[in-house]
């Protein structure tokens, strides 16, 4: 299914592929940030992680919430500070 | 207010703010919860653009790591309670403005007494369980919040109204990356707070609702983020 992702963390994530992916059925909000994390030869440290904001189609989601086809990823990284 | 004080002090505010909305903006209340990065900058442009009600809430006391970015922070009050600096800074750039000063975290026990009576919050603060604790209270006094967060070269600013939850940006993670906070950034985040805040008590313009504004300033690059918090 296409899965197009959107990265607002890329200071945190360098230079991952922001676009459409390719990804099996069933796959996370988490497991699509890994695969593009893949795709880029980098990993994604728990440091990074535990910082990241997942958002679907506009919506607060988890690590864990499940994708559908054309759904649109965005990660963003926590900004909390004033 | 009369014209003479229009015609002198806020003069330059015409034509994009009325005569009729500047009198508006005098009657207005808005409570800022943070005097420090954000709160400073904000609480300076409401009081100079003329919201003629201002409570200003902080428990903390100025630090020497303040300096680098707090407006109200100088090297002559530190230690001193932070409102108490904002009441001091603001007599002297507008005594028309009243401005109260709270001395106190926001806690769960003040939190609803302190915002009753305003008819906007302003998000000032330095962390991600204060402003759940603030957004929950905004939801059962009923305002609308105006929320702003820094770090590094970045920030983030949106308009929540009371019936929508948006915690999932705050919710902090244990052990996350910090990335600092310059005064750049907070200059420009609270700029935009305060045209947001003039917006929601005017009732003019587009609001940052349903869309998150989010600034990298190390990019020179500003985004629109969609946000359905329906």
């Amino acid at each position: 299914m296409k899965i197009e992702l959107k990265l607002n963390c890329r200071d945190l994530t360098g230079d991952l592929r922001e676009g459409f992916y390719d990804l099996p059925e069933g796959i996370t909000a988490n497991g699509a940030l890994e695969a593009a994390f893949q795709e880029a030869g980098k990993t994604l440290t728990e440091s990074i992680a535990r910082s990241l904001v997942f958002m679907v189609n506009g919506r607060a989601a988890e690590e864990e919430t499940v994708l559908q086809d054309g759904d649109t990823l965005r990660v963003l990284f926590r900004i909390l500070g004033g | 207010m009369t014209g003479r004080m229009i015609m002198g002090r806020y003069e330059r505010n015409m034509p994009a703010i009325s005569p009729e909305e500047q009198a508006e903006l005098a009657g207005k209340r808005v409570v800022i919860i943070g005097c420090g990065g954000l709160g400073g900058y904000i609480i300076e442009l409401l009081a100079r653009i003329g919201v003629g009600h201002l409570t200003v809430v902080d428990g903390d006391v100025f630090a020497e790591s303040n300096l680098n970015r707090q407006l109200f922070s100088t090297e002559e009050n530190l230690g001193q309670p932070k409102p108490l600096s904002a009441v001091r800074r603001l007599s002297i750039v507008n005594s028309e403005v009243s401005v109260r000063p709270i001395c106190e975290k926001l806690t769960e026990q003040n939190a609803e007494q302190i915002l009753t009576g305003h008819d906007v919050a302003v998000d000032a603060l330095d962390n991600g369980p204060s402003r759940l604790l603030l957004a929950a209270a905004c939801r059962k006094v009923g305002i609308p919040l105006v929320s702003g967060s820094i770090g590094g070269w970045y920030g983030r600013v949106f308009v929540l109204e009371p019936e929508h939850r948006a915690d999932f940006l705050w919710e902090d993670g244990n052990g996350q990356i910090t990335f600092g906070n310059l005064s750049c950034t907070a200059a420009c985040v609270a700029s935009v707070q305060v045209a947001e805040t003039v917006k929601v008590l005017l009732g003019r313009g587009r609001l940052l609702k349903s869309r998150l504004l989010e600034l990298n300033l190390l990019q020179a690059r500003w985004e629109e983020i969609p946000l359905d918090l329906s």
